[in-house]
C-alpha cells in the first residue's frame, strides 16, 4: 500500500496502543475502549483523506483530541444511563499491577466523565491547562477546578500513599 | 493493596502498561468505518448537488436573465433527445450490482466508447451490497457516479421535473448550473430498483475550485448513456 492510505495505516498502527491506553482510562473496559478507538480512527481517516483541507499539523495530538471529544460526546448521549460511583465495591486482597489497574479503574469510574477526560489529557497526554481547555471546550479555570476535584477524589479512593499527587 | 507512591502520570501509565490491544484489528476496523463515513459523505454531497443545481436550473428556466417576457425566445440549443421506443416492456428489477466501485471509471469509458485520456485520474471509490460510489477525474475534471438501491420517492421529484419513461423508469436531469464557482450538471435515473446518478463538473473539485473549462466535459447525452446503462446491474 502506498500514498495517503499507506501513510495513514502506518500512523494508525504506531499510534493505536497509546490511543487504546487513553480509551481504557476513559471507558474502563475493553469493548467500549475498542469502539472508541475505532471511531476515533474512522474520524481521523476521513480528515486525513480530505481533499479540501491540508495535511494535519500534529496528527498524534489531533488523534488524542478527537478521541477525548468523541468520548465526551458519547457520554452526553449516555448521560441518562451512567452515574459516577459514590461507594466503591470491596475487593478481595490482590497484588501487583492487576490490583493497581482494577483499583484505578474503579477510582476513575467514580469521577465524572469530563473529569476523567481532564486527567487523561493533562497527565497521560501531558497537555497544559490551556491546551486541555481548548480540547474539551471549557475554560482554563474549569480545567483547574476539575483537576483539583478529580485528584482529591482519587486521593480519597486510592489512599494516603498518593499524597504527592500533583495538581 | 499497594499503590505506587508517585505522580498521576506515572500512575496512569503503570496501571495501563500491561494492556495488550489487538492493534491490527483496531486499525482495520477504524479504516473500514472511515471508508463508510467517506462514502456516506460523498453520497450526501451528490444528493445535495442534485438538489442545489436542480433548484438553480429551475430558477434559471423560470426567470430568463435580462429578457423581455413578451419577446419570442430563441430556441435553446440542447442535446438531442434520447429516442424512446413505444410500447416498451417494463424493466425487470436487477438482481444486484455487477460493477465494483473501483471499476466504475473504466466502465464509464466503455459505455462512452472512449479511450483513457491524459487528464484521467482515479479518485475515491467505495461500495457495499446496496451501493457504489466513484469519484474520478475525466479530462482533469471531477466526475461522480453514485448507484444506490432504492426506488423513487415523491420527495425526490417534488421540486424538480422528473420524466416518466415508457419502460417504467424515471429520469431526472438538472443543470448546467453554477454554485461555489463550479458549473455542473447531472442525470439521475431510477430503473430496475436502483438509482444511478452521473455528475460532471468543470473543475477538479466540486466546489471552490478554479474552472478548467467553460462547461463540464461530459454532455447531458453522455450522462444519460452512463445513468441509463444496464451494464451496472447483474
Amino acid at each position: 500500500m502506498s500514498g495517503k492510505h499507506g501513510d495513514f495505516e502506518e500512523f494508525a498502527l504506531a499510534r493505536t496502543p497509546a490511543l487504546y491506553r487513553a480509551a481504557w482510562l476513559l471507558c474502563g473496559e475493553h469493548h467500549r475502549s475498542e469502539d472508541l478507538v475505532q471511531e476515533t480512527l474512522a474520524k481521523l481517516f476521513v480528515r486525513w483523506h480530505s481533499r479540501l483541507r491540508g495535511p494535519i499539523d500534529n496528527p498524534a495530538g489531533y488523534a488524542h483530541t478527537t478521541l477525548v471529544r468523541t468520548f465526551i460526546s458519547a457520554q452526553r448521549r449516555r448521560s441518562n444511563h451512567e452515574r459516577p460511583t459514590e461507594h466503591l465495591p470491596e475487593r478481595a486482597a490482590g497484588g501487583g499491577e492487576i490490583d493497581v489497574q482494577l483499583t484505578l479503574r474503579d477510582a476513575l469510574a467514580s469521577l465524572e466523565p469530563l473529569d476523567r477526560a481532564v486527567l487523561v489529557l493533562r497527565y497521560l497526554d501531558d497537555r497544559s491547562v490551556a491546551e486541555t481547555a481548548e480540547a474539551i471546550g471549557v475554560s482554563p479555570g474549569a480545567v483547574r477546578n476539575r483537576t483539583m476535584r478529580a485528584l482529591e477524589r482519587l486521593r480519597g479512593q486510592l489512599g494516603t500513599s498518593l499524597t504527592d499527587l500533583k495538581s | 493493596m499497594t499503590v505506587p507512591d508517585s505522580g498521576v502520570d506515572l500512575l496512569l501509565r503503570r496501571a495501563t502498561d500491561d494492556l495488550r490491544p489487538d492493534v491490527e484489528h483496531l486499525v482495520a476496523g477504524g479504516i473500514t468505518r472511515g471508508r463508510t463515513r467517506r462514502r456516506r459523505a460523498r453520497i450526501g454531497t451528490a444528493v445535495a448537488a442534485v438538489a442545489v443545481f436542480g433548484v438553480i436550473g429551475a430558477a434559471a428556466a423560470a426567470v430568463p436573465l435580462g429578457g423581455d417576457p413578451d419577446a419570442v425566445q430563441a430556441p435553446i440549443a440542447t442535446d438531442p433527445p434520447v429516442p424512446e421506443t413505444p410500447s416498451v416492456a417494463p424493466l425487470e428489477p436487477a438482481q444486484g450490482l455487477a460493477v465494483p466501485a473501483d471499476e466504475i471509471q473504466e466502465t464509464v469509458n466503455l459505455i462512452l466508447d472512449r479511450s483513457p485520456a491524459a487528464g484521467d485520474r482515479p479518485g475515491e471509490s467505495g461500495g457495499d451490497e446496496r451501493s457504489r460510489t466513484a469519484h474520478f477525474l475525466y479530462d482533469g475534471m471531477l466526475t461522480t457516479v453514485v448507484i444506490e438501491k432504492g426506488t423513487l420517492t415523491m420527495a425526490q421529484c417534488a421540486e424538480q421535473t422528473c420524466e416518466e419513461l415508457p419502460d417504467g423508469s424515471t429520469r431526472l436531469e438538472w443543470g448546467p448550473g453554477t454554485a461555489d464557482g463550479v458549473t455542473a450538471h447531472g442525470v439521475t435515473w431510477w430503473r430496475r430498483g436502483y438509482s444511478v446518478s452521473a455528475l460532471s463538473y468543470n473543475a477538479a473539485e466540486g466546489k471552490e475550485s478554479p474552472p478548467l473549462a467553460p462547461e463540464p466535459p461530459l454532455s447531458k447525452e453522455q450522462l444519460r448513456l452512463v445513468a441509463g446503462s444496464d451494464v451496472w446491474f447483474g
